[in-house]
């Protein structure tokens, strides 16, 4: 073998490990991105329950003003915003997310028979705004949900599966209650528990 | 002998492109690659759940205040690359190589997304590309001919071929676009949350594709791009080496 064989294999065989290596690197770059993508997401969608949260603290006050015979009702509220600040996960955070929104509900309907509550302005803008606070949360949490979607499929693609194995990188709950969970909660039956 | 010597120059020169070539083509195919990651992994954004960051939005393009104006094909361009090159005999001479975009808004149901610099690649459909080859000999129709003035071409020479490249966009055209998002102040007058699509972390394109069109055109370009740019520039090397007798003299071939 003459050395311009060596030198042309050789760099045959340089180009080969950089395009490998390349390729590598950049693989796990592009699942770190995605996961912070999620991250991100999930952040996102953290300030709207933030705020949520604030509005229902506010929808309790003005229910503690007008419904003192309404006691369940109000608790009802206070523990289903109490489990959605506890939330630590996206998947406890949907269940409790399923809570907040029936409890608001109820609270809802048995305001509507309240002629002064239906009148007071401030009732009023806190029913707004966590309307608003509820379509923008919609859109968040589908997005953060494609985001996972896109983030666990990344995972079960090679070379990334094994790079996410070697990272400790596990597959991202999505932000939504089972349908099992939707369907036995009722307010009532458990306030009458 | 002169055209033993120019075949042999040209070889020569041919071999040593082909290394570059072909490490361009990894390059090359590793851009794709970074795409294709970044339109798998980024999901369309709601422009109202946009925050700061890599984004992919879909919408129709409004010029933000004025479009460039009438370019041969495009009546009302907003981001163009022309690219005009003569060819003849072993050279070659480049006219117009530019591209150029004024601000636009890509416009979704939610609201829009400001697109403010020409520092975007374009990856647009054959229906978005405008290509022509004239030879010397034949005449330029009037809106060619009219064309060429615009732009101050020269006349063709004798023997020589003229080859016109463009790819456009236009208002109205529905485009998919991935950059990073970021707050614009400047524009706070005129929307509650003015966001302007930049290339602040890297990828900026803009297509007139859809997503998983975009997307089947990238499966598996990074190893179609990567080993054939292994093989020409290997190739290459071998043929420079030998033809310019490195490999005789000095390596032992």
């Amino acid at each position: 073998m003459t050395l311009y064989v060596y030198i042309v294999g050789g760099f045959c065989v340089l180009l080969t490990v950089w395009l490998i290596g390349s390729y590598f690197r950049r693989a796990h770059d592009n699942l770190v991105e995605a996961r912070e993508s999620c991250d991100a997401a999930w952040g996102n969608v953290e300030v709207l329950l933030q705020r949520r949260h604030d509005q229902v603290g506010n929808l309790i006050e003005i229910a503690d003003e007008y419904m003192s015979m309404e006691q369940n009702v109000l608790a009802g509220m206070v523990e289903a915003r109490e489990s959605a600040i506890d939330a630590s996960t996206p998947a406890e955070a949907a269940m409790a997310q399923v809570d907040v929104r029936e409890s608001v509900r109820e609270f809802y309907s048995i305001a509507e028979e309240t002629p002064e509550l239906r009148t007071d302005e401030k009732f009023d803008d806190v029913r707004d705004a966590l309307e608003t606070i509820e379509q923008r949360l919609e859109n968040r949490r589908e997005y953060y949900n494609d985001t996972v979607r896109r983030y666990n499929a990344l995972l079960q693609q090679i070379p990334e599966r094994y790079l996410a194995a070697h990272r400790g990188y596990k597959p991202r709950d999505s932000f939504e209650a089972d349908e099992a969970a939707k369907g036995e909660f009722s307010v009532r039956d458990r306030l009458q528990n | 002998m002169l055209f033993a010597i120019l075949l042999y120059l040209g070889i020569l020169a041919l071999s040593g492109f082909g290394v570059l070539w072909g490490i361009g083509s990894i390059l090359m195919g590793f851009d794709r690659y970074e795409e294709e990651h970044a339109i798998r992994t980024t999901p369309l954004s709601e422009l109202d759940s946009v925050a700061a960051g890599p984004t992919a939005v879909q919408g129709r393009i409004e010029p933000a205040d004025r479009h460039i104006g009438t370019l041969y094909d495009c009546e009302a361009c907003v981001a163009y690359e022309l690219k005009i090159e003569d060819t003849g005999g072993d050279s070659s001479r480049t006219h117009v190589n530019k591209s150029e975009a004024v601000p636009f808004d890509i416009v979704t149901d939610e609201g829009s997304v400001r697109v403010c610099n020409a520092e975007f690649d374009f990856h647009v459909s054959e229906d978005r590309r405008w290509s022509e080859k004239r030879k010397s000999h034949t005449s330029p129709d009037d809106q060619l001919a009219r064309f060429e003035r615009d732009w101050q071409i020269p006349d063709l020479r004798a023997g020589d071929d003229r080859r016109y490249e463009m790819a456009y966009i236009e208002p109205g055209d529905t485009v998919y676009t991935y950059g990073t998002a970021e707050l614009d102040n400047s524009l706070s007058g005129e929307q509650s949350k003015p966001l302007v699509l930049t290339g602040r972390d890297g990828l900026f394109f803009v297509s007139d594709q859809d997503p998983d069109e975009l997307l089947r055109e990238r499966r598996f370009v990074l190893a179609k791009n990567g080993l054939l740019g292994i093989a020409v520039a290997v190739i290459s090397l071998a043929v420079f080496l030998w033809l310019t007798g490195i490999a005789q003299i000095f390596l032992g071939a």
